[in-house]
């Protein structure tokens, strides 16, 4: 039994923030961002908007682009939950009327998606369900610092989802051989270390035992560079490998949005030339779990990725995580996201 | 082991779409319109390219072609 992408939707809260905008508070200016990482503007969440939220609107669009199917299971991948329990997952059931089917939340950070379509693969081979919801939601923007050069003009808000149903090896759509794989030696290189029970068994209660930096994403930028690079490029290689495909097979590679500069790099590593990576980093910024459906709805909606493209989709994010997957496009609608 | 300078042309010439004729051994990155970013990209095309490990402290002494020169032949 195998897991086929049935249903795509996405969703980007309407504030931009522009690199114009960034600059204007930080040092830097808005060509060195956009040169250094291929993103002009990004979107933030306003007026109290959260993971779960985007989480229903992009879930909503799945779901109609699946024909308002049923789902037995609802998965959120993302790593900026509305709180620390519960997860969103049930609460985005709930209010997109599916009533009470299995729903929890993952977190992979930028990885998420394709654990949470490993995760989906999973649970219909095994009989469990026949249908899921996985959709990556991510409310970034309350956790990066303002003042950080690293990480401001780099991470956006948003959410994608896709449905997936169970179906048959060969038809389009199905989920192809997956890699997976981490690092938790690099645990430190991209962390948000408030929060969690670490601090808390340390410090006990109470913000003002932690530094405020600690609520902030932090990042080595150039050490997570050439790991995102080669990670993405190596598990690329191993899944390419399991499904039998080489390079010239593939129509576009589908990767996380982290930096336009990465994803390059990550070709040239594989030897699959530019013009079939495929990128909206320009518009969104780095979504984190969110970024690879929201790229794919971006490029259906646009006409780029058509029915039987041959699509390699890979992430990398903090963990350090990654993964990897292959699968033919199918034939579903799905609308622009504004 | 060592590795020539025309080799090292060549990885920069493809890596960053530069002509090779331009790629001189006194040309600092700044002069190739190279950025801090491009000597990550280099030190990653110098090992798939050419098997040769470069670490970042190595990589921050590295300013003109012929440091990248020296430095590949020091590190292989």
């Amino acid at each position: 039994m195998k897991a086929i992408i049935s249903g795509l939707g996405g969703w980007l809260p309407p504030e931009v923030v522009s690199n114009e905008h960034i600059s204007s508070t930080l040092d830097t200016t808005p060509e060195w961002i956009e040169t250094r990482t291929g993103i002009r503007e990004r979107r933030n969440v306003t007026d109290g908007l959260s993971t779960r939220d985007l989480a229903v609107k992009a879930g909503r669009q799945a779901l109609k682009s699946a024909g308002n199917c049923k789902v037995d299971l609802v998965i959120v991948a993302s790593t900026c939950p509305d709180r620390l329990c519960p997860s969103v997952a049930p609460e985005v059931a709930a209010l997109l009327g599916l009533g009470g089917v299995a729903a929890y939340d993952i977190n992979s950070a930028c990885s998420g998606f394709v654990y949470g379509l490993a995760t989906a693969t999973g649970f219909i081979a095994s009989g469990v369900v026949e249908s899921v919801l996985l959709i990556g939601s991510e409310t970034i923007s309350p956790f990066i610092n303002p003042a950080d050069r690293g990480t401001r003009p780099i991470f956006g808000d948003g959410a994608g989802a896709v449905v997936l149903r169970k179906g048959s090896k060969g038809e389009p759509g199905a989920i192809g051989p997956i890699d997976l794989g981490s690092d938790g030696s690099n645990a430190g290189l991209i962390v948000i270390p408030g929060g969690g029970t670490r601090q808390r068994s340390a410090t006990g209660l109470g913000h003002d035992a932690e530094a405020n930096e600690d609520w902030y994403v932090r990042m080595d930028g150039r050490a997570t560079f050439v790991q995102a690079v080669s990670r993405m490029a190596q598990s690329a290689q191993n899944v390419l490998a399991r499904a039998n495909w080489g390079c010239a097979d593939v129509d576009w590679f589908i990767g996380h949005q982290a930096n336009i500069r990465i994803l390059h790099g990550a070709a040239n590593e594989l030897g699959l030339p530019l013009c079939k990576v495929a990128s909206n980093i320009d518009r969104t910024g780095n979504t984190l779990a969110a970024s690879i459906p929201i790229l794919l709805n971006d490029m259906v909606a646009s006409g780029k990725l058509k029915p039987g493209h041959r699509v390699l989709m890979g992430a990398f994010g903090a963990g350090l995580s990654w993964g990897s997957t292959v699968l033919v496009w199918p034939d579903i609608p799905v609308e622009t996201i504004a | 082991m060592s590795v020539n300078l025309d080799s090292i042309v060549q990885v920069i010439a493809t890596r960053f779409k530069i002509d090779a004729n331009r790629i001189v051994p006194e040309a600092s990155f700044d002069e190739l319109g190279l950025d801090s970013l491009s000597q990550i990209e280099l030190a990653l095309s110098l090992k798939k390219d050419l098997g040769i490990s470069i670490s970042d402290d190595e990589l921050a002494q590295i300013s003109t072609v012929s440091d990248i020169f020296k430095m590949v032949n020091k590190v292989c």
